[in-house]
């Protein structure tokens, strides 16, 4: 186990997608966390949420909810509540413990299953999505923030799986318009623009893109019509499936629209890892489809100051 | 249409309960998705993005077939690939019903009777195979893509790199995570897969 978790409170529950396509969300993540100075747990014990192959229909529920009542005991073990970098396994999370924790049968069969596995049943840590961690802490991220050029806009788009299936607990907002990203951007000093259709899915992440292009490409690209006309300078999301659906198919989207200009795309960690301090290169912004160059031209980052 | 209701006389109160509709599929999610409260308002279908794309598709409609057990025809099969589980039907319920939840129910049902497209069923050994041999559903490969073919000639230029990028900071390329599961956490992971219905073969898969 990592060694900054000796006095733990924050279990980073890591995402397949981030891991796979923007390894550097992961990483802004945790330099964040590290700016903010909280304790967090780097558990490489935790395995999948399974959320893209369970909204898939392609592994079974009650898999879903052993390998999650084990990822829950593996958090609770170290005494800490969940932060999640990926919406869907916020919810497939919170869904295993509701689901298990309100039916005595499920209940003692998991309590069963992770003795035999030599854990100690525990599925009750609190699960929240990292952003609503960062919000918490909006205060401290103002003060440490870098200045950076004004009059910037911003569009957001939360992800469904934050908002929509357990939509009493946004942190911010309600689920027609949640704005956890919004108060955290304006909160830093950037002007953040609504737009029509920012309830609307972005398309989904890879596993719905490899599933059903026809859906991602349209839905996405309804979106994208709709976020063009109030021009944003970029977009912050919240999962990093949207994060790649909004990234990777505006190439093809802006060609059937006959548009030219591209909207740059940031995970709400990886742009306050930026305005804390940390260099493009070590977050892996080099590796986004859409070009961020431009963007971090213009918000001219003077690290150091503040 | 199924037949396993309930009708009872109270009086002169002639009352059709959906009782033991949820029988017929004995996952869980279906039971969850609500449908007994459904009052076919129709503000799912108003809300889904699917409908949208998929004309043939609409969430209220597969809530009034769950309703009356009209979940095994070859249509069902065919429109339930369509939803694309964003759970906006869910959020604007009224009745606080899932139906998303119902449809991945027997989206499961189908790729388990081997009723799901082919697609599906590729994308589904890859997710399986993952689960089972690193305890991730979505890996680096995963994404590897033609880069050009589905998202253009600059996004190809752009991305065609990440894999070293990646292991420049620290990732390995074909595992999702910094530091890979250990060998014993992929064992009790494994156990778990095996106790809820992946066989024993190397990849978790039923074949």
């Amino acid at each position: 186990m990592d060694q900054r978790t000796k006095t733990e409170s924050h279990y980073l529950f890591k995402s397949c997608t981030a891991g796979s396509i923007y390894p550097g969300i992961e990483l802004s993540t945790q330099y964040v966390l590290d700016a903010l100075k909280l304790n967090w747990v780097n558990d490489p014990r935790q395995s999948s949420c399974t959320g893209s192959g369970v909204h898939l229909g392609v592994v079974p529920m009650e898999t879903n909810m052993a390998l999650n009542a084990r990822n829950l005991s593996l958090a609770g073990e170290t005494d800490s509540e969940i932060i999640c970098i990926c919406p869907m396994s916020y919810t497939n999370l919170k869904h295993c413990q509701k689901l298990i924790s309100k039916d005595n049968k499920l209940e003692n069969n998991y309590k069963k299953i992770m003795d035999e596995i030599g854990l100690i049943y525990d599925i009750k840590p609190d699960v929240y999505h990292v952003s609503d961690l960062f919000l918490k802490h909006e205060d401290e991220i103002v003060e440490k923030t870098c200045e950076f050029s004004s009059n910037i806009k911003v569009a957001t788009h939360h992800g469904c799986h934050y908002s929509k299936f357990f939509f009493k607990d946004v942190s911010s907002g309600t689920f027609e318009h949640p704005t956890v990203l919004d108060e955290i951007l304006v909160s830093v000093g950037f002007e953040v623009v609504g737009y029509d259709e920012q309830f609307l899915c972005c398309g989904g992440g890879l596993h719905r893109y490899m599933a059903d292009k026809e859906y991602s490409k349209n839905t996405f690209k309804e979106k994208f019509i709709s976020l063009a006309k109030v021009k944003p300078d970029f977009i912050v999301t919240q999962c990093p499936g949207c994060t790649f659906n909004i990234d990777y198919l505006q190439e093809n989207v802006l060609e059937e629209l006959k548009m030219e200009n591209s909207i740059p795309v940031l995970n709400i960690a990886e742009l306050l890892a930026l305005l804390l301090g940390a260099q493009p290169e070590t977050i892996g912004l080099d590796m986004h489809a859409v070009d961020l160059e431009p963007l971090l031209k213009k918000l001219g980052l003077r690290r150091g100051n503040k | 249409m199924g037949t396993n209701y309930k009708i009872s006389e109270k009086r002169f109160v002639r009352r059709i309960t959906l009782d033991g509709r949820d029988e017929s599929l004995k996952d869980l999610r279906f039971k969850k998705s609500g449908f007994k409260k459904c009052i076919q308002c129709g503000r799912c279908t108003g809300s889904c993005p699917t409908t949208v794309i998929h004309k043939e598709f609409n969430p209220r409609d597969m809530m009034r077939r769950f309703m009356f057990e009209d979940i095994h025809s070859d249509h069902v099969n065919e429109i339930i690939w369509k939803c694309g589980q964003c759970y906006s039907c869910r959020a604007r319920c009224p009745r606080n019903c899932k139906a998303g939840l119902g449809v991945i129910a027997l989206q499961h049902k189908s790729y388990e009777d081997g009723k799901a497209p082919k697609n599906i069923v590729e994308i589904g050994e890859k997710i399986r195979s993952n689960l089972y041999s690193k305890g991730e559903t979505i890996t680096p490969e995963s994404y590897y893509l033609n880069l050009k073919e589905e998202f253009g000639k600059k996004t190809a230029e752009r991305c065609s790199d990440n894999p070293t990028k990646r292991e420049k900071l620290g990732f390995k390329s074909d595992d999702a995570r910094e530091i890979p599961i250990p060998e014993d956490a992929l064992d009790e992971v494994r156990y778990l897969m095996r106790l809820t219905g992946f066989k024993e073969t190397n990849d978790g898969s039923e074949n």
